[in-house]
């Protein structure tokens, strides 16, 4: 076998899918957490170790089962410790929000029937005449959004006064995540040279330690390159290209996101606990009562999921990238009628562009 | 809140509107193992699908939809299992697809150096046969009613199996299986097969979401209708079932439909158990397969047309589906020609000529009729050939086979069958082969 070569996707992927990578590597870094464990307990029986130290059983390792699955165990090299922005700040928002409301649970009104009925043949339909229904309905749709970490993403997201700054002359472009980004770089002078090495390093795919290792020999010469997981945490803030970590059944089975499935205690097909301090109990309720009771609780697996609407905004944002998507109002405007170039051309497309949502029409 | 148009007014007003195709599959991430993992993706629909375009006779890169580095790649399920309730990972999907086409969403444009409403919609859905029934609650491809755009039944086919393991291993049972003729007795004229096609009773939106909300109250009738529920997806106002969800042209022809022609072709289609019926099917001897496997080994071909060939008999099991693809399109009727009859090189003709149309970078609207023609043809003579009522023969009729009647429709409503395959999922997954190699390497 030849030498592997760790790519940037690579990287990022892993980083960002750390979960699903993970059977035969987790299992190899559970290995290796065993090993520094019987060493540690060793240690112990030697009398080297202070006696405060807690002894390590197989169930409390500190780092827990959850940093098993997490990205970077498998790089034995990178020592990045992932920034989980998201996770920590949300729990005061959740605590206050109850068991997501579907529309059929709303109160029923007028409008609401008008709706359900339609719901039924599958299409809604504008109503403007009933204004206070309209407010009912914004109610109803603020509290279907109490999905955990997920409306804390909505609120934080770029406001336009910072989208406007990947236009400036100023910015850099930047790889990351397999697209080119451009940040604005002349507010903060010192990142400049990192990002340039950054982008260097992404669309030539070089690895991390090759990386690592150019980045001492600068160093050496006098050039200060910011460290990989400095980068990237500056990056993730600064693209918000940050991922929601959505806890999910230990056996992949399904994802505790989204109505009815929120405060479930375990998987509903195979019975998984989903948080590590619920193992090996038996006998659980399959439900939560509300939030407030697993605040304090790690899910023993997370679905990582990558907001898309930050990467749409800096689509239009960044002018290299915004030119880009300029071809299909270009193509929209020289039609074809013989030949079909593109999905544009095709029936369903054309429907759609001569239509808008809410048809085809019932009445 | 406003998020209902009226009708008439179309979803492109805005340029910016950002069209997208939402794209999965399951994927093995390491060769040997049982791990499965489903990776979402979203392909930007307003780019260029062109790799370059030649401007002024310079050829110009353009920016490939379907260059990874344009994908918008979602997430990827942690496994080891495959997701039980897909919706659920893509709930959060749903959230924000919602939130965009509720105008909500405040975005900066720069060449016009204003703010705008951005919206974006996902109109297309691909995925394999087993993806796609699995996101959109079907039954499934081997159930009773097993297509996802008409309600065709499956004609039960019932076999002795012996069972070989677990408590009763030794006795005999029935197993029941279903097949997919268009009609019990074959059409042997033309007229009656178009007739037998167009009585063919389709699905559509409003029929699906009833049978979806009947089998969920009532989960017995879903054997029945064939939907056991509705999807996730499915409720976006930007997708019409079926007409969204075309058929992937990667799974349907290339790895499953060309890899059962040629095993009939050459005979060797039916296991062990019943061997004889090998002799029905093969339209050439086992002598002249292997010299058309010997002369494939012997094509020097273009590099662009991927590997090298190799010998189709020995290695068919191995053919991944580019290579199949370039089999079908480019080396199937040379090599092929005398050794079978002259009306079956014509009925093979039609379904690579009828491959190619669909797959070409553009089709010409004319084309699309003689897509359905000459696949329908093709179908005519695959039944009249291959199964010829037969009951003994009916496992020739599988789905796949009743998939290609379908595909015209879906170039006509989406444009060449290229545009919506699933080969972008390939470099997505390649991405973990490495972790798959690195691993192997290790250990």
């Amino acid at each position: 076998m030849g030498q592997h070569r760790q790519t940037e996707e690579f990287t990022c992927h892993c980083r960002i899918y750390n979960n699903g990578i993970p059977h035969k590597v987790a299992r190899r870094t559970k290995n290796q957490h065993r090993q520094l464990e019987l060493r540690l307990q060793l240690l112990q029986q030697n009398g080297q170790s202070s006696a405060s130290q807690p002894a390590l059983g197989h169930d409390d390792i500190p780092s827990g089962p959850s940093s098993w699955y997490d990205e970077n165990n498998f790089e034995d090299f990178d020592n990045d410790i992932d920034m989980n922005a998201t996770d920590a700040s949300d729990d005061e928002d959740s605590a206050q929000e109850s068991e997501t409301d579907s529309i059929e649970n709303a109160p029923f009104s007028t409008f609401q029937g008008l709706l359900a009925t339609e719901h039924v043949a599958g299409w809604r339909y504008e109503d403007n005449d009933e204004a206070i229904d309209d407010e009912e309905d914004q109610e109803v749709d603020d509290d279907t959004e109490s999905d955990l970490d997920f409306r804390a993403y909505l609120e934080d997201d770029f406001d336009i006064e910072k989208l406007k700054a990947f236009a400036s002359p100023n910015s850099i472009q930047v790889a990351a995540n397999n697209a080119e980004y451009a940040v604005h770089a002349a507010d903060n002078q010192q990142w400049a040279d990192t990002l340039d090495l950054f982008e260097w390093k992404c669309s030539n795919k070089v690895s991390d330690l090759a990386y690592d290792k150019l980045r001492t020999r600068l160093e050496k010469k006098g050039l200060k390159i910011e460290s990989l997981r400095v980068t990237r945490h500056y990056l993730e803030e600064r693209l918000k290209l940050r991922k929601v970590r959505i806890p999910c059944c230990p056996k992949g089975c399904m994802a505790f996101f989204g109505p009815g499935n929120q405060l479930r205690r375990r998987c509903g097909y195979c019975n998984a606990a989903r948080f590590r301090e619920d193992n090996g109990k038996a006998s659980l309720p399959e439900f939560f009562t509300a939030e407030a009771e697993f605040s304090d609780f790690t899910p023993s697996v997370y679905f990582d999921y990558i907001p898309l609407i930050p990467r749409l905004k800096l689509l239009f944002a960044i002018p290299s990238l915004a030119k880009k998507m300029c071809y299909a109002a270009d193509l929209r405007k020289t039609p074809s009628p013989d030949v079909i170039r593109d999905v544009w051309d095709a029936d369903a497309m054309r429907f759609w562009q001569s239509k808008g949502i809410g048809l085809p029409t019932l009445r | 809140m406003v998020y209902l148009h009226s009708a008439d007014v179309g979803l492109f007003q805005d340029d910016r509107t950002v069209a997208l195709h939402f794209s999965t599959d399951g994927v093995q991430l390491f060769r040997n193992s049982k791990t499965e993992s489903w990776p979402f993706l979203l392909i930007n629909l307003n780019l260029d699908p062109r790799e370059h375009r030649f401007d002024a006779g310079r050829r110009s890169e353009l920016n490939a939809r379907f260059k990874a580095e344009h994908f918008l790649s979602l997430g990827l399920t942690p496994g080891p299992k495959q997701p039980q309730d897909l919706d659920s990972f893509l709930q959060p999907l749903y959230k924000e697809l919602k939130h965009l086409e509720e105008g909500r969403v405040k975005a900066y444009d720069v060449l016009n150096n204003e703010e705008f409403t951005l919206k974006a919609y996902v109109f297309l859905i691909t995925g394999d046969t087993p993806g796609v029934s699995k996101l959109m609650k079907l039954s499934g491809h081997n159930a009773k009613r097993p297509c996802r755009a008409c309600k065709i039944q499956g004609t039960p086919h019932i076999t002795r199996v012996t069972i070989k393991r677990g408590n009763r291993s030794g006795t005999e049972r029935n197993m029941t299986q279903y097949y997919y003729p268009f009609s019990v007795e074959v059409d042997d004229d033309w007229e009656d097969f178009c007739s037998t096609v167009r009585t063919m009773v389709l699905r559509d939106g409003q029929g699906y979401k009833e049978d979806g909300q009947r089998s969920q109250r009532n989960p017995e009738l879903a054997k029945e209708t064939g939907v056991k529920g509705t999807g996730l997806l499915s409720e976006l106002q930007s997708i019409i079932f079926p007409e969204s969800i075309p058929f992937d042209v990667m799974h349907l022809i290339h790895l499953s439909f060309v890899r059962d022609l040629m095993n009939l072709i050459s005979g060797n289609y039916f296991g062990e158990s019943s061997r004889h019926l090998n002799q029905k099917t093969a339209l050439m001897s086992a002598k002249e397969w292997e010299a058309l496997g010997v002369d494939m080994a012997k094509i020097r071909a273009p590099m662009t047309l991927g590997r090298k060939p190799e010998n189709i008999q020995k290695y068919i099991k191995s053919f991944k589906a580019a290579e199949l693809d370039v089999f079908l399109i480019y080396y199937l009727l040379p090599l092929i020609r005398g050794r079978v009859k002259e009306d079956e090189y014509i009925a093979l003709t039609r379904l690579v000529f009828a491959v190619h149309l669909a797959t070409d970078y553009e089709v010409l609207r004319t084309d699309v009729s003689e897509i359905q023609t000459h696949l329908g043809k093709f179908i005519h003579w695959f039944y009249k050939k291959f199964y010829r009522g037969d009951s003994e023969l009916l496992p020739v009729c599988k789905y796949t086979i009743h998939g290609l009647i379908h595909l015209a429709r879906n170039v006509e409503n989406w444009g060449s069958a290229s545009l919506f395959w699933q080969y972008p999922q390939v470099p997505t997954t390649s991405i973990w082969l490495i972790c798959n190699r690195k691993d192997c390497a290790g250990s």
